[in-house]
């Protein structure tokens, strides 16, 4: 005949869940879910058929295509294409319709982010120049990174002027670029530079491969692009007639449109 | 009668332990704070980044932030009284006095002054706001602070709070590394494209510190292996929850358990990223990017962790 085994010792039960902890359970979850939504990974805009057509997009897809063939999955570049393009523009809009509900979460306590940094990296960068005349020639006065021609260093090369310039890299904020002019026109003035002949420009450059990098040992120097001549004078330097903000940047976190040119800022 | 998944959930986020990792992430991200403010002043950007052309500023700014309007930025006063207000908070979250109150204000005035130039940030600006909002949630003053100083007379205290907000500055990192990662899909990071990530951004004048174009070609192989590591380290940041996960259940069985605690997981991803935002930090300006991530592993570290490394019996 078998006997029942003794009772074991039983660990008190814990308390009983109170409200609360129901609600801090549920409010943590949409935190979760709030700043999860905008970090799913998609382009940084909708993809179109010409968006696919540019060199980095063909060669992202050529990638691809190459990555599935190892699979043993062949796909033509274009059937490839539009499948991408299909799939990333539903992540964009199903992302979007699912952040739409926390836009107020997000614009008071900053929680909307992509984390898109550095996703491209460009192989044509630009560089600031400031060239003032002599002359007939122009004498270097600041040229991004090299150390003997630093004028105003310290403020253009701070963090926050490189992310402004970093977008011009991409043609982009073209306004913010003419008072960036403006601005350096008022500073040579405050300098007791009336009169001489200022040059603001950007420089094109093309990163080359290392191979050909360690033979050059530099980059490859394009043509300039937007360039600007002033005359220092207070009529120069005058705060008139500045446009706003750009309009070709989007008003929201860098990385997630538009403003997210040449190399995403970090 | 079992209470469920949603339960067991539920009673999770009821831990508490000492405040040691949120006081540490606490001290760094207010030092950051202040550190990015003071920069600003001395590289003399505060103008024309932030107010209008008649102010020195570079263009017309267009405001509508509420704070921002409120104070009557981009007027250099109201300009100024945000810097003000970011600092002081900053200043209680440093010394832990009022580190809630301190943190919701250098919240909102960042807020207000990122979105009146929103061109000049970057992720760093993002990633401090979600650090921020994180030390609102947190009591994260109750050890290493002058609050605990006065209450108790010792600066370590051992009083719990609760553990949930140093597991969502946990998951925040892991997000950012991750989402980061998977999103690097172009071919400078991938062999069909020559891992050519690390060479390019190296090289880009808008971020690099010093001009490498010299002799960066002659290290293509060792670049090629940073943008691999690079890209696997970011990718699988995810791990370092599930590190944590396995740490706390290590009397289970299973073999990426046993593994992950023999060799501690989440200190080869610590070690990496310290390495890897040093190197970062001294090859590129990318503003406080590195300290501000670097800030968040504090809290990768359990209260008793740091208890053991740091307190003095």
């Amino acid at each position: 005949m078998s006997t029942a085994p003794p009772a074991l010792p039983t660990e008190p039960a814990p308390p009983a869940l109170r409200a609360w902890d129901w609600l801090r359970l549920l409010l943590v979850s949409v935190h979760i879910f709030a700043i999860t939504v905008p970090a799913v990974p998609s382009p940084p805009s909708a993809l179109t058929p010409k968006k696919l057509q540019e060199r980095g997009a063909q060669q992202a897809i050529g990638g691809l295509s190459d990555a599935l063939e190892i699979i043993g999955l062949e796909l033509s570049d274009e059937a490839l294409g539009g499948l991408v393009m299909t799939l990333a523009n539903g992540v964009i809009s199903a992302r979007e319709a699912a952040s739409r509900p926390f836009a107020p979460y997000y614009r008071h306590a900053g929680t909307r982010q992509s984390w898109r940094m550095f996703s491209r990296v460009a192989d044509r960068p630009a560089r600031l120049e400031v060239h003032r005349a002599e002359g007939e020639a122009w004498v270097p006065l600041y040229v991004a990174l090299d150390p003997e021609h630093a004028w105003a260093a310290r403020t253009l090369r701070s963090e926050r002027f490189r992310s402004m310039i970093n977008n011009f890299a991409s043609k982009s904020g073209r306004s913010t670029y003419l008072g960036l002019v403006r601005w350096l026109t008022c500073r040579r003035l405050e300098e007791g530079h009336a009169g001489e002949r200022l040059r603001v420009q950007l420089r094109r450059l093309a990163v080359p491969s290392p191979a050909v990098l360690r033979a050059r040992g530099g980059l490859i120097e394009k043509a300039p692009y937007w360039v600007e001549e002033r005359v220092v004078s207070a009529e120069a330097c005058a705060p008139t007639g500045l446009a706003g903000p750009d309009e070709d940047l989007e008003l929201g976190p860098p990385e997630d449109g538009a403003a997210a040119p040449e190399g995403d800022p970090p | 009668m079992s209470e469920g998944l949603l339960g067991r959930a539920a009673r999770m986020l009821a831990h508490r332990e000492a405040a040691h990792s949120l006081a540490i992430f606490r001290v760094a991200v207010g030092l950051i704070v202040l550190h990015m403010l003071g920069a600003l002043i001395w590289t003399e950007s505060l103008a024309p980044i932030w107010m209008n052309p008649e102010d020195g500023g570079l263009r017309d700014q267009k405001v509508s932030q509420w704070l921002a309007v409120t104070v009557g930025a981009p007027a250099p006063s109201g300009v100024l009284a945000l810097v003000a207000g970011a600092a002081a908070g900053a200043l209680a979250l440093t010394v832990g006095l009022g580190a809630r109150i301190g943190a919701l204000l250098t919240l909102q005035c960042l807020l207000a002054l990122f979105s009146v130039h929103q061109s000049s940030g970057g992720g760093h600006d993002r990633l401090i706001l979600n650090a921020l909002w994180l030390l609102v949630l947190a009591s994260s003053d109750r050890s290493l602070s002058l609050r605990s100083r006065l209450q108790t007379g010792r600066w370590w205290n051992d009083t719990p709070v609760a553990a949930w907000p140093r597991w969502l500055a946990v998951f925040q990192i892991c997000l950012v590394y991750t989402a980061t990662g998977l999103q690097k899909v172009n071919p400078e990071w991938f062999p069909w494209g020559g891992l050519e990530a690390v060479y390019r951004s190296l090289l880009l004048p808008s971020w690099a510190r010093y001009d490498l174009s010299g002799w960066l070609g002659a290290i293509e192989p060792i670049l090629q292996a940073a943008t691999a590591l690079t890209w696997l380290w970011e990718s699988s940041f995810f791990l370092v929850i599930a590190a944590l996960y396995w740490r706390a259940t290590r009397t289970r069985p299973g073999r990426a358990r046993a593994l992950s605690n023999r060799w501690d997981l989440r200190g080869a991803y610590l070690l990496i990223g310290v390495g890897m935002h040093t190197a970062l930090t001294a090859l590129m300006e990318l503003g406080p990017f590195g300290l501000i991530s670097m800030s968040f592993y504090a809290c990768i570290l359990s209260p008793d962790e740091w208890s053991a490394k740091l307190r003095r019996p």
